[in-house]
């Protein structure tokens, strides 16, 4: 079975620029050389730390950004370079929500407009049909008939998602790009949202990529795992290998941070000094905080993603094939 | 031995435009010297308010304490005047916030900062009665001690190279570095309470577990008392000693952590364990809580987690639950765990 999506060193750099003459200095490398594929159906995580670019690669498969390099194929097609007149289509295909209900949707419009903005703008739907369709979708995301005269301020932050999911699956997308939907909500309406989210997919067959900075989400959601690390991904692998047996020195250390909510747990914590911002060389980008034993490579030469496993890959000196 | 922080019978509210907001309703709270608490709930539960009420923080008007009393050691604190708030602050309060970049001057150095504080506490904190003026040291000796003590403060909070860092302005700290000058400027007067009000809730996993640590230890090395404000029962369960949960305004259940996360009684404590997906629950299996927070200007009547709970009984819309004792140092409003009478 081939799959959904591809992404192939996929490349993100965005120009430093200063100096008078305001010229491009160097770049900051957002998203460096990842590649993954999405199978039908599945639910694929991208978990890393703010500035890891898991973002950025949610944008560059809408096309919101321009990718500066690698392809993205999306049902077979190379959807890299398509042109404007197509990126409509494609839309209706993939579509995305965002992390912050309240800014995603626009403050001046009625419930019954936004969501039925999409079905206007795709299908040409308007007066009672549309309505129909949109009161429908309402009904699918659990939002009441009466709300679609209301504004977004008039909704807490969970029925501003579900006013954000119903936009989105307007469309009828076969794909979901997912930034982050529950990270700004409370736990009890998270779990709420999430059921929703799997509900969803079930019933009209959708394939996910999740964003997430939180593990325990990704866990309790996806089928697949790639951790990013500053641009880069670190370690792929099935949900239970992730958490079983990781490899990566950072995929260790990210596990063991989980704040688990049970004081019994036996755990061997692994506090990583620094942050994100530590300055990297020529070598693997986590060596400055790596709490492993370091190679002599690790300062030197970038470590490639090679599989350990077929469906485990792991970027690390520690695993690779003189390992 | 007197309670370090006594809350009793709590009400707080708010005026707004749309009405008069109860923010808090009869809130108890105590704490030894010692004490690891975490305060958990959900937005708008009042965690924060609770916390705020102990330096008097809450902005009055609009906010109005329409009963209960606030004790620290002893002391009735909601009498004080302005000015003898402030020297209470200074010696006896230590408090971090949630956002380390808003609560930091991005104009100033954090020498600057870090100093003004410690140059603060200290008027405030360290003022010897009676004293010759002849004798003070002169200010400018003070400021060189003050540094002093903020490199010091800096090293206890784990900045690496303190007394060339100081010299730098807020933005070239990051996040997690940022945080430890807050936290080393809220301990600048050793306070005897420490009120972490979301402390890592802006911060990456890997930084929110320097974070707590750092917290821990200065617990042990210090023997601070410390109120964490949190939404995470994670962060809980790997940092306090005791929980206290707030659900609309009111504490409804406090336990030993191990009392609670095992044997958790309340229905709307157990509703929110069981909503974080942790390593058991399999697709499907994540339970939320159904419906949600109440509107504070017409809260439900008696029980205010009525409307969201599974086990409603008829007496519970109508007259509030008091604690009852379920267990060692475990209480819990709710009628279910009523003795039979």
């Amino acid at each position: 079975m081939s799959a959904l999506l591809e992404v192939d060193n996929l490349k993100k750099y965005f120009p430093v620029r200063g100096g008078v003459l305001n010229r491009r200095l160097s770049d900051f490398r957002a998203v460096d050389d990842v590649s993954f594929a999405l199978q039908h159906g599945k639910t694929l995580g991208l978990v890393g730390e703010s500035g890891s670019g898991k973002t950025t690669i949610g944008k560059c498969i809408l096309r919101l950004l321009e990718p500066t390099a690698g392809s993205i194929t999306y049902a077979g097609a190379d959807i890299t370079h398509i042109k404007a007149r197509d990126l409509r289509r494609l839309r209706s295909e993939i579509q995305m929500i965002y992390q912050a209900p309240a800014a995603s949707l626009n403050g001046r419009m009625t419930v019954g407009q936004i969501i039925g903005e999409p079905l206007w703008i795709h299908e040409r739907l308007k007066g009672n049909a549309a309505r129909d369709r949109v009161l429908e979708l309402m009904h699918v995301v659990g939002l009441k008939e009466e709300h679609y005269y209301r504004y977004p301020h008039e909704f807490s932050g969970g029925q501003q998602q579900r006013i954000g999911i119903a936009r989105a699956l307007a469309v009828q997308p076969r794909l979901l790009v997912l930034d982050e939907p529950t990270s700004a909500l409370d736990v009890s309406v998270q779990a709420q949202i999430l059921n929703l989210l799997q509900d969803l997919q079930d019933r009209f067959d959708l394939t996910y990529l999740f964003i997430s900075h939180d593990l325990g989400v990704v866990r309790y959601m996806c089928d697949e795992v790639a951790l990013l690390y500053l641009g880069k991904i670190v370690e792929v692998a099935a949900t239970d290998v992730i958490f079983e047996q990781p490899k990566h020195p950072y995929t260790q250390a990210l596990i063991s941070a989980i704040p688990e909510p049970d004081p019994d747990m036996q755990r061997d914590e692994i506090i990583l000094t620094g942050d994100l911002t530590l300055a990297t060389g020529q070598g693997c980008p986590f060596a400055p905080r790596c709490h492993a034993q370091l190679l002599d490579q690790c300062e030197t030469l970038p470590p490639p993603l090679l599989a350990i496993e077929p469906r485990h890959q792991v970027a690390c000196h520690l695993h690779g094939e003189s390992a | 031995m007197t309670d370090l922080l006594n809350i009793e019978n709590l009400h707080l509210e708010f005026d707004t435009y749309d009405g008069l907001v109860k923010v808090l309703a009869g809130v108890d709270l105590r704490m030894r010297r010692g004490d690891v608490l975490g305060l958990v709930g959900e937005t708008g539960c009042g965690k924060s308010m609770t916390a705020l009420s102990v330096p008097r923080l809450i902005p009055m008007p609009p906010g109005r304490i329409t009963a209960g009393r606030v004790q620290f050691n002893g002391e009735d604190i909601l009498n004080k005047s302005e000015s003898d708030m402030e020297a209470f602050r200074a010696r006896h309060l230590g408090m971090i916030f949630q956002d380390p970049v808003t609560n930091l001057n991005p104009l100033f150095t954090i020498r600057e900062q870090l100093v003004d504080a410690v140059l603060y506490q200290q008027a405030q904190g360290k003022k010897v009665p009676g004293r010759w003026r002849g004798f003070a040291p002169s200010a400018r000796q003070l400021r060189q001690d003050a540094h002093e003590r903020a490199v010091e403060l800096m090293r206890l909070t784990g900045i690496p190279d303190g007394d060339r860092r100081i010299y730098d302005y807020p933005h070239q700290f990051s996040g997690g570095m940022r945080q430890r000058v807050l936290i080393a400027m809220a301990l600048a007067g050793d306070p005897d309470l420490l009120i972490a009000d979301e402390p890592t809730t802006a911060l990456d996993v890997t930084i929110q577990a320097q974070i707590l640590r750092l917290i821990r230890s200065l617990v042990s090395q210090l023997g601070l008392t410390v109120l964490l404000i949190t939404h995470n029962l994670g962060v809980v369960a790997r940092s306090c000693e005791r929980v206290a949960v707030m659900y609309a305004g009111r504490v409804v259940e406090e336990a030993p952590v191990r009392e609670l996360f095992r044997n958790p009684k309340h229905p709307y404590t157990r509703g929110l364990i069981a909503a974080v997906p942790q390593k058991e629950v399999t697709r499907g299996g994540l339970e939320g809580i159904p419906g949600m927070i109440p509107n504070l200007i017409d809260p439900p009547s008696g029980c205010r987690f009525h409307p969201r709970c599974q086990h409603v009984m008829s007496v519970c819309r109508q007259t509030v639950p008091a604690p009852v004792t379920v267990g060692e140092q475990h209480s819990t409003s709710c009628y279910l765990y009523e003795a039979p009478k």
